[in-house]
């Protein structure tokens, strides 16, 4: 048994901090309502100082549509390529991980409101700081999803040569997931951004 | 009127204590008008001063636009930080946030109240509109980062990507700040203009620096024209 | 002369701000002086926290509960720890041991009211609870040793089958403490 002054001295030193073991399980309904009208209302906000209502019904939807549409479009090929690949981690862990990514990216964007309303009362700068924060949103998120995906393929079996192996090909596949995201997110922007 | 002075004391000797110790709901009723009177004289105290650059009724008009000029950034950035906060997995209260930033602000008020003889001797041998401009934004940045400094240190041990959700909230609270200094200007009135309470919503902060940038270096190829802009200057 | 800038929507904004403030210094009713009333409407967000909900009070050993828990979270994302499959109800545990510790809070509270009046029954049971809420965090501690021997031996189970048992005691004395709280 360890002396109570290892205890101690162990308990004082913390280790290096690195990204916590992820959330699996599913966000309830409150939770997701709350990040889809933080999405919605940041587009809003941009939407009312965007000058003209061509520019306005543009705008107003982007933020929910590029958020939410490439992790709706792009969330099944990571399914459907995790299975393929014979990785491990349960599915609904999987979906648990990206839900939790996007409520939390949700309530980034609604904690924006506020300041980007005020930019859209004030300034023109409105739209250009609703691209900035998606941005600024969608690689938070994305850093995110790789972290607690490959901690949720991680979490399944025990240590040893095949979980490193399968640690690596998760790795592979939520990076070429995260790329193929950002593309989709971008082309549905330049699409709302009439380009 | 002993509470009070020791209140100021504390914000400046030990303002994560008081966050601490104040979170609670009962103790932040009590607490948080006195807060907010600090920062409302501190910063109407610096505000004189600033607006003792012009004189006259721009002294008035300084002093009240200064607590807002505090106030109004804080109120913005504080919903984007505690949401980024969240995000990095620190769960604060709101109590918290509100508390800490309310804190800050008093310190800040404080700190401005007190730099406030130092810019009065500036401004009394009569440096440029320009110069007198940059030296309020100095000051104002100067006494602002240990305001800032208390909203970093309140927030709670643990998460992860702590220096992201910081340098987010910094970014939002500067931007904020930013826009509204331009917002309420004049503070430092021009010499020869009119003396107005408030200029018309027109541009924004950044558009108004290039353009200062490049007189500065004596381009002047380019004109700027101030335009109305946004929801409030599309309203006149 | 004070040129306002913005009749209009301005005006409208600045009005929609204070009658929200309004609504905030009703909701509160007489809780604050005349000093909170102005400052309410005039920073009623500040004050927001004020109507959600019931006040919170931490307990007494609401600072240790988080320090431990920090150390432990730490320690369970360590790249050294990552081997260490564990899948144990962490924040069950720690709200658990949360809400014992503000009940405790309470009983503080009443003994201090009480004054003079004979509380012994209740303040042994506050001792009782006290001392097992500290217990379990001193168990916690000790689980951070075990993380390592986990990480060294790949004994992962027997860290699953600790906090377990942990979250069983930890609830064990949240409904002693709310049955004598």
């Amino acid at each position: 048994m360890e002396s109570a002054a290892t205890v101690a001295d162990l308990a004082a030193v913390d280790p290096p901090a690195r990204a916590p073991t992820p959330r699996t399980d599913l966000p309830d309904a409150p939770t997701v309502g709350r990040a889809v009208i933080g999405f919605a209302l940041l587009g809003l906000c941009a939407a009312l100082g965007s000058g003209d209502a061509a520019g306005a019904a543009r705008v107003l939807p982007s933020a929910l549509v590029v958020d939410l549409g490439a992790l709706v479009l792009t969330g099944p090929a990571l399914l459907v390529g995790h299975q393929y690949l014979g990785l491990e981690a349960p599915v609904p862990a999987l979906a648990g991980v990206l839900a939790n990514v996007f409520c939390r990216a949700g309530t980034v964007a609604l904690g924006l409101c506020p300041a980007l309303l005020f930019f859209a009362a004030t300034s023109g700068l409105a739209s250009g700081l609703l691209v900035l924060a998606l941005l600024g949103i969608a690689a938070m998120a994305l850093s995110d999803a790789f972290n607690g995906l490959r901690a949720a393929e991680l979490a399944v079996g025990e240590p040893g040569r095949e979980r490193t192996f399968r640690d690596a090909r998760m790795q592979v596949l939520v990076a070429s997931w995260m790329v193929l995201t950002a593309l989709v997110g971008l082309r549905l922007g330049f699409h709302l951004a009439g380009m | 009127m002993t509470d009070l002075f020791s209140l100021v004391s504390q914000v400046l000797k030990d303002p994560l204590a008081l966050v601490e110790r104040h979170e609670d709901r009962a103790e932040l009723s009590r607490i948080a008008p006195l807060l907010l009177g600090i920062a409302v004289v501190g910063c109407g105290i610096f505000g004189m001063v600033v607006g003792s650059s012009r004189g006259g009724i721009q002294l008035v008009y300084a002093a009240v636009k200064m607590p807002l000029l505090l106030w109004i950034p804080v109120l913005l950035a504080l919903p984007a930080a505690r949401a980024l906060w969240m995000a990095c997995e620190v769960e604060v209260p709101w109590s918290r946030v509100a508390l800490a930033g309310l804190v800050a602000m008093a310190r800040t008020a404080i700190l401005a109240a007190a730099a406030g003889p130092v810019l009065w001797l500036f401004y009394s041998v009569s440096p440029g509109y320009h110069v007198s401009v940059l030296a309020l934004a100095g000051s104002l940045v100067l006494v602002g980062l240990p305001g800032l400094g208390v909203v970093a240190r309140s927030m709670p041990a643990g998460g992860k990507r702590r220096g992201l959700a910081m340098a987010g909230s910094v970014l939002v609270l500067g931007l904020c700040a930013a826009q509204t200094g331009w917002l309420l200007r004049p503070f430092v009135a021009r010499p020869t203009a009119e003396v107005t309470f408030l200029r018309p919503v027109e541009e924004d902060v950044f558009s108004s620096l290039g353009a200062t940038s490049r007189s500065a270096v004596g381009d002047y190829s380019t004109e700027w024209e101030a335009e109305s802009r946004g929801l409030l200057g599309s309203d006149r | 002369m004070i040129a306002f800038a913005q009749p209009g929507l301005l005006e409208l904004l600045g009005a929609s701000y204070l009658v929200a403030g309004g609504v905030v210094v009703w909701r509160l009713g007489g809780r604050l002086g005349w000093a909170g009333t102005v400052g309410a409407f005039a920073a009623w967000p500040v004050f927001l926290p004020l109507l959600t909900g019931p006040t919170e009070r931490p307990g007494p050993h609401g600072a240790r509960i988080h320090e431990v828990f920090a150390a432990l979270e730490r320690t369970l994302t360590d790249p050294a720890a990552e081997e260490v499959p564990w899948s144990a109800d962490l924040g069950g545990l720690r709200e658990a041991l949360s809400r014992a510790d503000e009940r405790i809070g309470l009983v503080d509270r009443l003994l201090a009211d009480a004054g003079p009046a004979p509380t012994g029954t209740l303040r042994q049971a506050r001792e009782a609870a006290a001392g097992e809420l500290l217990a379990v965090l001193d168990e916690v501690v000790q689980l951070r040793l075990q993380i390592g021997l986990a990480a060294l031996h790949g004994n992962a189970a027997s860290v699953r089958e600790r906090l377990s048992e942990l979250l069983a005691r930890a609830e064990a004395i949240d409904e002693v403490t709310g049955l004598h709280g």
